[in-house]
């Protein structure tokens, strides 16, 4: 089957008083339809600028796409005019964003939030638009909804407005969702439950979902496949099977032993990977991970490693899978 | 709603009541009298004139003669007209100075928005400089300066527009600038920061994510909500046009109440001085009293909040 969304090589620079800052550099990745793909990586990897360009959401007065494509059923983004953007947004791809507490229009009700969507891209009347964001609202949830409709966003929690905006997202059937960060900003009860809709969301409407999350719990839960990223690249790529029990890329591998467990003694330490990541204005030569990796070597300084394919689907940018590499080390 | 508008209604009047006590109290401590202007007076004439208008009695008895008269809105006489009282003054002012005010408001908001969305959302090109240079000489410009310059050029050297006095709308053009100018720049400075704010909300995101319309997002989402600090500020401005600026109406020869309070005040009128003053603090008051409920309105974050005390 085709691909749903197909990003190639995609190169994004933001451009600031102190320079250049290269936060995508070179991302490769492809959904098919009703997939779940997370995007995981600490803050600053360039996850959600890699996101927000699939809808060309970046400021255009600061950003530019340097490189590559990204290919939406066929049709080219990044040569897309407002026009089509427009027909694309809140139509074919709906997002949710980080903050709950932010992204809603403070000054107007849900009914219109709602509605907007609906009545610009499916031209239904005010009261077809109500009665179908009536529906919407129980999908996600929200009890009384033919009430709560009625509500300004303040007059929610912030779990209750995260349904809220995927509800919005959702309104108009998009084939992908974006989803920034969608629990980040919400205490861990409410996450559970905001998982939980997406999932059921995703098998209802058959939607593929892009997750953009730090968070590997999350991931664990509600995805088919994991892309990792690290200084505005992607190291390791495969099913979430491959990437939870076998991590091959050493910054995988720290993430993986990052997470908490519950068999770990209370006085042990908790496992961080030491250093910081470079700074994007200057990315290193040659691998981002040269100077925190515990296995690196010579070649890792001066050369950036290419993808190589291991077993399956996983993928893993590393001069340690190299063919050339006499053997490579297992695990940590 | 109703609770709110009382509450307001008793902090309008204690705040009323203490301007009237502070500004008499200043008044009668400027030495001199209102008649020390009229040149040679027999003294039986000037003991009569002060015993007629009650100036021979202890302050306090005054205040309170005063406080008598101001509970049935008689804003007493005028000392130096036999015949017209303050009411009258202020009847005869007063819609002078709201239809320059007025109109010099609307100019005023209009541009004043106009100029600092276009800046906001333009920012750091050449239409966001030419806001803020216009909004710098806006505020920096006094009025007093800005009338003449217009009535030099547009008067006088092009004849286009009359000089001064209020009989036709072509005499309100130069006065109804010269006046809206402070506060068109003010409103537009106020705009354009708060317009850049909201444009960098989390909202702003989602309006694009929906795939709406960049004009929608601008007013709905943008403008909709950078509108609300402007709001909050707009009565006070309001009530300073409404009233009327004095130099403005000096310069024109406008027959406002601005006019009447700078003539009071030369000519120690205790009771125009006072009763300008209070008039001004009136529509002060009460123009604010109407933002208040009007950011209810605009705003509903405020209504739930003022519905649950």
């Amino acid at each position: 089957m085709d691909n749903l969304l197909e990003v190639k090589d995609l190169e994004v620079s933001f451009y600031t008083h102190a320079g250049e800052v290269q936060a995508v550099r070179g991302v490769n990745f492809a959904i098919k339809q009703g997939e779940v793909v997370a995007i995981v990586g600490e803050s600053g990897c360039g996850k959600s600028v890699t996101a927000k360009s699939i809808m060309k959401l970046l400021p255009s007065s600061n950003s530019s796409y340097k490189k590559g494509s990204i290919l939406f059923k066929g049709q080219e983004i990044i040569q897309a005019n407002e026009r089509e953007m427009k027909k694309i947004r809140g139509n074919e791809i709906g997002m949710i964003f980080q903050d709950p507490m932010t992204s809603l229009n403070p000054t107007s009700k849900i009914s219109d939030q709602i509605a907007e969507g609906l009545r610009k891209h499916r031209n239904m009347s005010r009261k077809e638009a109500l009665n179908y964001g009536i529906k919407l609202l129980e999908m996600v949830g929200i009890p009384h909804a033919a009430e709560r409709i009625h509500h300004y966003p303040h007059e929610f929690s912030g779990g209750m407005r995260q349904r809220v905006m995927i509800a919005i997202a959702i309104a108009c059937e998009p084939e992908l969702l974006i989803a920034d960060e969608p629990t980040t900003a919400l205490d861990v009860t409410i996450q559970a439950q905001i998982l939980k809709l997406l999932k059921q969301l995703k098998d209802d409407l058959n939607t593929a979902i892009v997750l953009i999350t730090h968070d590997l719990g999350v991931v664990a839960e509600l995805c088919d496949k994991v892309i990792v990223m690290y200084a505005g690249k992607v190291v390791e790529t495969g099913n979430i099977a491959e990437i939870f029990r076998n991590p091959r890329h050493p910054y995988t591998m720290g993430l993986m032993r990052s997470i908490p467990r519950l068999d770990m003694q209370r006085d042990e330490n908790l496992y961080s990977i030491v250093g910081t990541p470079p700074d994007l204005l200057n990315p290193p030569k040659g691998c981002a991970f040269y100077s925190r990796c515990k296995y690196a070597m010579k070649i890792c300084k001066d050369f950036s490693p290419e993808m190589e394919s291991l077993e399956q689907s996983q993928k893993a940018a590393c001069w340690l899978y190299h063919p050339l590499a006499k053997s490579a080390v297992k695990t940590s | 709603m109703l609770r709110f508008a009382g509450k307001r209604l008793l902090w309008a009047l204690v705040t009323l009541w203490a301007i009237i006590t502070i500004t008499f109290i200043i008044m009668h401590s400027i030495p001199g009298d209102p008649f020390a202007r009229e040149g040679k007076m027999p003294p039986a004439v000037y003991e009569n004139l002060t015993k007629h208008y009650h100036l021979d009695e202890p302050l306090y008895v005054q205040y309170f003669l005063y406080i008598k008269s101001l509970l049935v809105f008689d804003f007493g006489p005028s000392l130096k007209s036999s015949t017209l009282t303050v009411n009258d003054y202020i009847e005869k002012g007063f819609p002078v100075s709201l239809h320059l005010g007025i109109q010099a408001l609307l100019l005023a908001v209009v541009l004043g928005l106009i100029f600092g969305v276009i800046a906001a959302l333009n920012r750091n090109k050449w239409p966001d400089y030419l806001s803020m240079v216009l909004a710098i000489i806006g505020i920096s410009v006094p009025s007093f300066i800005l009338a003449t310059f217009l009535i030099n050029y547009f008067a006088v050297e092009w004849g286009l527009l009359p000089a001064a006095t209020w009989s036709s709308w072509s005499h309100t053009i130069l006065p109804t600038i010269s006046l809206a100018m402070l506060p068109m720049a003010y409103i537009a400075r106020l705009m354009r920061s708060s317009m850049l704010e909201v444009l960098n909300q989390d909202f702003m995101l989602t309006a694009k994510s929906k795939g709406l319309n960049k004009g929608f997002i601008i007013m709905k989402y943008g403008v909709r909500n950078a509108i609300l600090p402007v709001v909050s500020v707009l009565g006070i401005l309001a009530a300073n046009l409404v009233t009327g600026s004095f130099v403005v109406e000096s310069i024109f020869g406008i027959p406002g109440v601005g006019e009447l309070f700078v003539d009071g005040i030369f000519n120690r009128d205790y009771p125009v001085i006072l009763g300008s003053t209070i008039f001004y603090s009136m529509v002060l008051i009460f123009l604010i009293f109407i933002v208040d409920i009007a950011y209810f309105w605009i705003d509903p974050r405020i209504k739930v909040a003022g519905e649950e005390q």
